[in-house]
């Protein structure tokens, strides 16, 4: 990581980085026992990929 | 009767809400440090409370999006907004605590939102401020010995 010149993520990267440490906050803040937890936070990274990448679909057609 | 939270490797048994105005005071002023603490240093209100996990958690989470907005040279908002827009993006950065000072020493080359790069660093930057405020609520309601 460059922090001089910046990070350069491409699209899919940010997306993915974003949904990965949302999702551990969200497993973490929201559920108690350790099995628990990591049911929701792979349900909850999961939705996010599937609600990103469907909303990136439904624009594409106005996309060009 | 006593209730129980559990963190990933800790136990903690509550006492009884109580309803003696003194003592509910006490808690009240403790909840509020919780959550200062919480507010100031991510992670900070959930370890007063011995939860390991779920401070270590925060800690991390809100570390990784400042330095990754901050890196991708996010717009860091400051007290001289131009609207109400860089009023409120400078209120959710503020929410990350002593962690926006951290960004702004990482940031050598300033803002740069020419580029979906730091943009999407703009909305790291705020959303590692608004977990944060989360964090620090999510705290404040343990230390009350609400359900949390």
């Amino acid at each position: 990581m460059n922090l001089a010149n910046g990070t350069n993520f491409s699209h899919l990267q940010a997306f993915v980085f974003f949904a990965a440490v949302i999702s551990v906050a969200f497993g973490f803040l929201g559920r108690r026992q350790p099995k628990e937890r990591m049911n929701y936070i792979l349900w909850s990274f999961f939705l996010f990929l599937l609600v990103g990448i469907g909303i990136g679909w439904l624009m594409y057609p106005f996309s060009r | 009767m006593t209730h129980e939270t559990t963190d990933t490797h800790e136990t903690t048994t509550l006492e009884p809400p109580t309803s003696s105005p003194a003592k509910d005071s006490t808690l009240q002023n403790k909840a509020w440090g919780v959550a200062v603490a919480g507010w100031l240093l991510p992670g900070l209100g959930h370890a007063l409370l011995r939860m390991w996990g779920r401070a270590a958690a925060v800690f991390v989470t809100v570390a990784l999006l400042v330095i990754a907005g901050a890196s991708m040279r996010g717009n860091l908002f400051t007290s001289n907004g131009n609207d109400a827009f860089d009023t409120l993006g400078y209120v959710a950065d503020l929410g990350t605590g002593s962690f926006y000072f951290l960004a702004r020493a990482l940031q050598h080359g300033g803002a740069d939102v020419s580029h979906a790069g730091g943009d999407y660093g703009t909305r790291f930057l705020a959303t590692a401020g608004i977990l944060n405020l989360l964090a620090a609520l999510h705290a404040y309601e343990a230390a009350r010995r609400r359900k949390a």
